[in-house]
């Protein structure tokens, strides 16, 4: 038989030997529904089996579903050959799964200056892309959102997609409180609102559609997508250079390496025989979006962790959100039984009610059943208790649910035990699916991609092959660890969260309160969610050759050590003290002072003032004193230096607005000096109605600080 | 004196009677021919030498890693028993043969795997050097500068003869193919040339031929993959290739170097096939303490990541010894461009010869990858290193 023909050919099987053999292939029975569309038939699914199911179950199963034993069908054919495949159907990369992953790795590929002028890459999708092509923007809110951190935001920028995302549709996040129960001002943690958004609530419909704008925009020749194309089956060619694959109708085709996006009970895993770890949560996921009154800003997302789950309000648009409710599967059948009118209210008491009041009704629900009225006034019970402070922080009532707005799905984690195999690699759901409390699922995804991406660029411009298992190592090296400090992460949150025993209780509401109190910690959690884009890691190895930085870079980790010991130990002990006196007793704030202030129990005072800002480390007391009172003189408006430093030394603040205000605030000083559009003074047109020297320095200044030297 | 340790004692002698012998052959680096002259029958460098001679030349067949053995001893001057014209005609028991060695040097988590990761490090080394080059060659200039380097890309062997002495398997003939470059993988040991003729026509993008010569395209490439070079293999040595007149703009051996047995008239005829304006790349290990202590010691008879007995610690060539056997047997600046400082590791003197780069490479077991030393870093070179070097355009 001629080697280049390559012809594949598959022996007769018997009748008895046909299911394990295909079923080693890739086939495994179905156990567990999935919420992506597969671009597989349904019969191809993972792994994860049930131990209880004996094999000659499966195979029953994978007669029944698959084809009957009948000498008809076409797949009992005694030699299945393959004709040799063209150059036209062999493609580098074959990426299975045109969800978010799999675009977002075809455009990424395309970003690459190089990587694609010789190769060719094919995106398989089971399903029609019509409808995402097709999406305006304007229709009406999908429950399928996804929050896009603001690192995740620069990737797709860096590859050219995100100029294409509905703007109107894409909600940036830019502050977050998480809280446990109501009523209170402790256990909640209340995220500030940073410069920039730490992320964006997008539509996954929103964010498909800019990467398939993107691939059409530059992948002409290069990225070629099949729809509504199944991918029948897959071998490995002799060999192990290439993978073939069976494309429905159109025949085989050949791809040096498959990348496989194809969801969590990914074929492609199955086809490389890697194992998933991981094990379903006793919890469903209710979305909807919710609408409720007109905010001036919507863009704060709650989550209140209840001890069924969290309940998670993202903000899409000013008047309306999207509800991720995680809870019981028997409560999430209940609720969705009370109809969509009882809903809001429903959600309204989820938000508001404490937690003894939700058990009770969650009790009532499940065992005689409640009226959609009494669930109503309950709600509007709970709303007329709340308290001004409650109406500030927590999020707007919700008022209705928008129409077919409303599903549920189960969750699950689990982790493939690797990412790459012979020939193939795993991206997105198809290598791990996490609990959505953290809203990590697609971030984690395109991070994947971005990786991929970057270690086959590096691996073409040194000659490599694609799809070998040396070139592509350093994809896992780079995610998997990542990926699993974070899965881990969200396993535990959920379980800390969800048990209500005292003493986890107290550690996990005395967690809340000492983190919120942390600011650096909170920084650094909000890193991880990702407020903070573009900082790069440095290996070990870099800094140590890279001798004079990595020195300096210990000294500045020193010091933002010590400044947080020093909170750690000031605010942190503070806490701790008012906790263990506190236990038992009522928590309200009055109380809580009056024990404060007659406790004996003495807390040492900070030595060095609490950083509350960034900026460089304070001066010595007094100069700092000094510094900040002739700052402070000098913000206000119109003031000179010479004057304020007169002031400084007179120590008679500028104003009343001045004691009140905080010291970073930056005054609006853009009092007009001329009305019109020519300035009378020199006679400009059209500049700027103030005279930017106005604190008689001869800098530029804006707001009093100078901002050209 | 060593009564108390024995065992220490035996070890010091050995490792003295070692240097000794090893001073009489390394010291003076002019001394490896000299003497390897002196030791074999005829007077001729190219004369077939007796394989063992001594412990330190364990036969051919002795060395698991039969990487390369580019003498003329390994191959009569005769034309080789070569491979079938093509492929088609073997048998299917030679296939599953050279499979099951293939699955060897092709096996990245067994014998060779280190060496598949050191090879993207390798061609990374050989990338800088060819592109750097290249933009010598246009004339850099502030406004073109970016432009220089879009244009060669990812095929930026494009339109250059490559000859890789002691292919092995292929792992580098591959790379250097698949970025454009017209490869000649060659090899002196037949199997190895059919394992990697072997696995090349397996790959649907790489555009192997299978028989230099022969005009049967094994693999016609992929339309798309029409950028990339040519890639063949023959068996037969660097020496035959010479005699042949045969030409190269790029020549490479890597991990060969230690292999052979006349190191000097290896090299010699490497140089001697380099077109002016040509590369010459090489990768080999140096001798120390510390390569001993890796290479043969940790690899070899601890770790057992590669075969005991594939490296022989006093075939190990210092770069200094390189460097100067450059300058005083190779032409030295006056055939070779004298790009470099002549210093090795940023500090210690190399010989006293500006030509080339000697650049350390080194294994990072915490992240399992090799990594290019830092250019001037001290320390870079002690074990595992390369050394590159251009032939003036103007050398004949």
């Amino acid at each position: 038989m001629s080697l280049t023909s390559r012809q594949i050919v598959t022996t007769a099987r018997s009748a008895t030997k046909r299911a394990p053999t295909l079923a080693s292939i890739a086939h495994r029975a179905p156990t567990s529904t999935t919420r992506t569309r597969s671009c597989l038939p349904r019969r191809v699914t993972s792994r994860s089996t049930d131990p209880a199911r004996s094999s000659s179950v499966l195979a029953s199963r994978y007669y029944a579903t698959v084809s009957s034993p009948s000498t008809t069908s076409p797949t009992v054919d005694a030699t299945t050959t393959v004709p040799s495949i063209s150059p036209e159907n062999t493609y580098d990369i074959v990426i299975i799964g045109a969800g978010n992953a799999g675009l977002a790795l075809a455009a990424s590929l395309l970003s690459k200056q190089h990587l694609l002028s010789n190769r060719r890459v094919l995106l398989v999708e089971g399903g029609k892309l019509e409808r995402v092509r097709n999406w305006k923007g304007t229709e009406q809110l999908e429950n399928r959102v996804s929050s896009i951190t603001a690192e995740n935001v620069e990737f797709l920028k860096s590859i050219g997609a995100w100029q294409y995302i509905e703007k109107s549709r894409s909600c940036p996040v830019k502050d977050m409180l998480v809280w446990t129960s109501t009523g209170s001002a402790s256990s909640q943690i209340h995220f500030p609102a940073t410069r920039s958004p730490m992320a964006y609530m997008t539509e996954n419909t929103n964010l498909q559609r800019a990467l398939l704008r993107r691939i059409a925009e530059i992948g002409q020749g290069k990225v070629e997508i099949r729809e509504e194309s199944k991918v029948q089956e897959m071998r490995m060619d002799e060999g192990k250079r290439s993978v073939v694959l069976k494309l429905g109708e159109e025949g085989w085709v050949r791809g040096g390496v498959v990348v496989g996006a194809d969801g969590p009970n990914s074929p492609v895993r199955s086809f490389s025989k890697i194992e998933s770890f991981g094990h379903p949560y006793p919890t469903h996921g209710i979305v909807a979006t919710l609408n409720h009154g007109r905010l001036d800003a919507n863009h704060t997302a709650f989550q209140r962790f209840l001890p069924t789950g969290p309940l998670a309000f993202l903000p899409m648009t000013p008047t309306s959100s999207t509800m991720v409710w995680s809870t019981k599967p028997e409560l999430d059948a209940a609720y969705k039984a009370l109809g969509p009118e009882a809903l809001p209210h429903l959600v309204n008491l989820g938000l508001y009610a404490s937690e003894q009041e939700l058990e009770k009704l969650n009790m009532a629900i499940l065992s005689q059943g409640v009226s959609a009225e009494l669930i109503e006034a309950e709600s509007q019970r709970v709303l007329s208790t709340l308290t001004n402070q409650d109406v500030k922080s927590l999020p707007p009532p919700v008022m209705s649910i928008a129409e077919k707005s409303i599903a549920s799905f189960p969750y699950r984690l689990s982790h493939a035990e690797s990412y790459i195999g012979d020939r193939t690699a795993l991206v997105g759901d198809a290598a791990h699916t996490v609990h959505p409390l953290a809203g990590q699922g697609l971030n984690m995804g395109l991070a994947d991609v971005k990786a991929l991406a970057e270690t086959w660029d590096r691996v073409a411009k040194v000659g490599g092959d694609l799809g070998a298992y040396t070139a592509m190592l350093p994809y896992p090296r780079e995610r998997y660890p990542a990926n699993h400090l974070l899965l881990s992460t969200t396993d535990k949150l959920h379980h800390i969260f969800g048990t209500r025993m005292p003493i986890v209780n107290w550690a996990r509401s005395t967690g809340m309160d000492l983190i919120n109190e942390m600011t650096p910690v909170k920084r650094a959690l909000m890193e991880r969610v990702g407020a903070n884009a573009g900082v790069k890691e440095k290996s070990w190895y870099e800094a140590g050759a890279d001798t004079l930085d990595g020195w300096k870079t210990v000294k500045s980790l020193a010091g933002i050590a010590r400044a947080g010991a020093g909170q750690l130990i000031s605010n942190g002990a503070r806490k701790l003290l008012e906790r263990g006196v506190n236990m038992g007793r009522p928590t309200d704030l009055a109380s809580r002072r009056s024990i404060h202030t007659s406790a004996t129990l003495a807390y040492p005072k900070p030595k060095a003032p609490p950083i509350k800002r960034q900026g460089p480390m304070p001066l010595p007391r007094k100069e700092q004193a000094e510094f900040d009172a002739l700052v402070k003189a000098a913000q206000g408006p119109g003031v000179s230096l010479d004057d304020a430093r007169a002031q400084a030394q007179s120590k008679t603040p500028a104003s009343n607005a001045d004691l009140i205000a905080h010291r970073d605030l930056r005054r609006t000083t853009s009092k007009k000096e001329f009305d019109g559009e020519v300035n009378p003074k020199t006679g400009e047109v059209g500049g700027p109605k103030r005279d930017p020297f106005h604190a008689g320095d001869g800098d530029w200044q804006y707001s009093g600080r100078v901002t050209d030297f | 004196m060593n009564r108390g340790k024995p065992l220490l004692s035996a070890a010091r002698n050995h490792s003295r009677r070692d240097a000794i012998q090893r001073r009489s052959i390394w010291h003076n680096p002019a001394s490896w021919f000299t003497s390897a002259q002196s030791d074999s029958a005829t007077d001729s460098p190219l004369a077939v030498r007796p394989s063992t001679t001594g412990p330190t030349a364990p036969s051919f067949e002795d060395r698991h890693l039969s990487r390369s053995t580019p003498i003329a001893a390994a191959i009569p001057p005769t034309p080789t028993p070569t491979l079938a014209p093509t492929f088609n005609s073997i048998n299917a028991s030679e296939i599953s043969h050279f499979s099951r060695l293939s699955s060897q040097w092709w096996d990245e988590k067994g014998e060779f795997g280190l060496l598949h990761k050191m090879n993207p490090v390798r061609m990374e080394f050989v990338r800088k050097k060819v592109i750097s080059a290249r933009e010598d060659d246009d004339g850099w200039s502030f406004a073109t500068r970016k432009e220089a380097r879009k244009d060669f890309g990812q095929s930026w062997l494009e339109g250059m003869d490559v000859l890789d002495v002691g292919c092995g398997g292929g792992l580098l003939s591959e790379s250097l193919a698949r970025v454009g470059g017209n490869t000649l993988g060659i090899d002196a040991s037949p199997s190895n040339i059919a394992i990697a003729s072997l696995h090349a026509s397996r790959d649907p993008f790489l555009p192997f031929i299978a028989d230099e010569g022969g005009l049967e395209v094994a693999n016609p490439p992929a339309s798309a993959a029409s950028s990339r070079g040519a890639l063949r293999y023959r068996h037969t040595s660097a020496e035959q290739l010479h005699a042949e007149g045969r030409k190269f703009d790029l020549v490479c051996s890597m991990e060969v170097l230690e292999h052979v047995d006349q190191p000097g008239e290896f090299l010699k005829v490497l140089g001697d096939m380099v077109k002016p304006g040509g590369h010459l790349a090489l990768s080999t290990i140096n001798r120390t303490p510390l390569s001993q202590l890796l290479t043969i010691t940790m690899a070899e008879h601890v770790l057992r990541l590669v075969t005991p007995g594939t490296h022989t610690y006093d075939k190990f060539i210092k770069p200094s010894e390189l460097l100067a056997f450059v300058r005083d047997h190779m032409g030295g600046e006056s055939v070779w461009e004298s790009d470099g400082d002549g210093l090795i590791d940023g500090g210690r003197d190399g010989g006293g010869v500006g030509v080339g780069e000697v650049r350390g490479i080194v294994y990072d077991p915490i992240a399992g990858n090799w990594k290019l030393w830092k250019d001037g870093a001290p320390g870079g070179t002690l074990c595992n290193y390369m050394f590159h070097m251009r032939k003036r355009a103007d050398a004949v």
